[in-house]
């Protein structure tokens, strides 16, 4: 078996890249796939946090490539979801304490047991960017709709295209009622600029940060709008049409007659 | 070549008219006092032929320009364009509605129409993407891009720089000095743009979301304009 490795990358800090690992993995494995999360963070570990297993770790990802133990020895399984892992970042080594050959063959021993391999690219574009890049095959690339990480966006898109091709976009954090009183970029301003096949938007929710707080990622509970949003990104992964449901509403009467009004 | 004025300032006389060459580092507030002094010493010699400004690094206060101008305006003296090396200045410059360069375009490379027309036919550089934040590209001659320019890329061009999608970016067409060459896209709304020796700095675009808007930019006596392309230059 060969899964996919996906790496979730972002350009600028603090968009959601690790929020939106945590949920589409597990919303991957609640639909049934072997789904295992890299946190390619070293030095900065989060990831184990967002899922709320933190206290599991026992070895990380710098024990495995430097032989200490085995990828399988690593691996924490997820206290929900049985065919979740995670493979944790070191908190004590340094961003270098690991080179890009050994991110790729970590990479390909896991895709031969996983259907999915999702890393967790650091912020910044330097050598951890480029580690969890090399380790994957395609790429999802995470914004908030602010004109900062959009431009930080658009340079990691183009550093992305000439290794693992046009990449795809999640819009998180999209506020409706911001963008209704123009003190947003909508939904098409991002994608004017940024060109790309869009994957999914998540919408500002609080839930998202009691969760992220509480180490239950949103799309576990079902009725929230960013964890339905994750629900239906998982499903668009695996190749289901899901429409954009957050893209209605963007044609509403009422916004086609500001646009006039205000000329946005 | 006549020479005048003290340590403060010098001026000279180049093809493009009498420059002033002003101290970087001594106060503004004595750099216009002297200017004055000398305006008044010569009485009225460079009434009616327009000058030219040269503040090198200094980064000019708008409060400074204004003092500046005055003081020449009481003298009668014109203006041609200002020069300076430093970005700000630049701006401010251009925002005050100066003309303004970066370097005084030297002689030799005044280029006559002759020169500066490319000749029929002559082969452009065709990039089949646009280019993302970051990336920089540099072209000899022409060049015509199939895609967008985004914001923080930089396209440097020998001749016209043609972008078939919107233009965000930076960009320099007539490097380094062919005030011919034009900008053309079918949204233009560039963070920066500069012809031959000449920059501006465009108002905030308006965002045409998805409607196309071809303009223009090229330069009008030394001045860059942006115009509707309606199909012919």
């Amino acid at each position: 078996m060969s899964g996919r490795a996906i790496v979730v990358t972002s350009g600028k800090g603090g968009v959601g890249k690790t929020t939106a690992t945590a949920n589409i993995g597990l919303g991957l494995a609640s639909q049934g796939k072997k789904v295992v999360l890299i946190d390619g963070d070293i030095g900065l570990r989060n990831l184990d946090l967002i899922l709320g297993v933190e206290n599991r770790v026992v070895y990380n990802i710098v024990d495995v490539v430097s032989g200490r133990c085995q990828p399988r020895q690593a691996l924490v399984k997820d206290k929900r979801i049985s065919s979740l892992f995670l493979m944790p970042a070191s908190q004590i080594d340094e961003k270098d304490a690991i080179n890009t050959d050994q991110m790729r063959d970590l990479s390909a021993q896991l895709k031969e047991e996983f259907d999915f391999v999702l890393i967790d690219c650091p912020a910044g574009i330097e050598q951890g960017f480029r580690n969890t890049v090399a380790a994957a095959d395609e790429a999802i690339v995470v914004t908030t709709p602010d004109v900062s990480p959009v431009r930080d966006a658009d340079r990691v898109i183009g550093l992305l295209q000439s290794s693992l091709g046009e990449p795809q976009l999640i819009i998180n954090r999209m506020s409706m009622d911001m963008v209704k009183r123009g003190d947003m970029l909508d939904q098409q301003d991002v994608l004017d600029i940024l060109a790309v096949r869009l994957l999914g938007i998540v919408p500002e929710d609080e839930a998202v940060v009691i969760a992220g707080n509480k180490g239950a990622p949103v799309v576990l509970n079902g009725g929230s709008p960013s964890g339905d949003a994750y629900g239906r990104i998982a499903r668009r992964i695996l190749g289901e049409d899901v429409p954009i449901p957050e893209l209605n509403g963007h044609n509403s009467l009422a916004k086609r007659l500001g646009r006039i009004l205000f000329g946005r | 070549m006549s020479q005048g004025g003290t340590s403060l300032f010098s001026i000279k006389g180049l093809k493009e008219g009498p420059t002033l060459f002003f101290d970087d580092h001594a106060p503004f507030a004595d750099v216009v006092a002297a200017v004055e002094e000398e305006l008044t010493r010569t009485n009225g010699f460079f009434r009616g032929s327009p000058i030219v400004l040269h503040f090198g690094g200094r980064l000019l206060q708008k409060e400074e320009w204004w003092y500046l101008k005055e003081t020449l305006h009481r003298e009668e003296v014109l203006l041609r364009y200002a020069v300076s090396n430093n970005a700000a200045s630049r701006k401010m410059l251009y925002k005050e509605g100066l003309s303004v360069r970066e370097s005084i375009p030297s002689p030799r490379k005044q280029k006559t129409d002759q020169d500066t027309i490319p000749p029929e036919g002559q082969p452009a550089s065709y990039l089949r993407y646009g280019l993302r934040g970051g990336q920089k590209k540099v072209f000899d001659g022409d060049v015509i891009l199939a895609g967008d320019v985004n914001q923080g890329a930089e396209i440097i061009a020998g001749g016209d720089v043609v972008v078939i999608g919107t233009l965000r970016g930076v960009v320099h067409a007539g490097y380094p000095d062919n005030e011919r060459a034009v900008v053309i896209a079918l949204n233009l709304t560039p963070l920066q743009l500069r012809i031959g020796p000449l920059i501006a700095i465009p108002e905030e675009g308006q965002n045409h979301r998805g409607v196309l808007h071809p303009e223009v930019a090229r330069a009008l006596d030394e001045q860059i304009v942006i115009e509707p392309y309606n199909g012919k230059l």
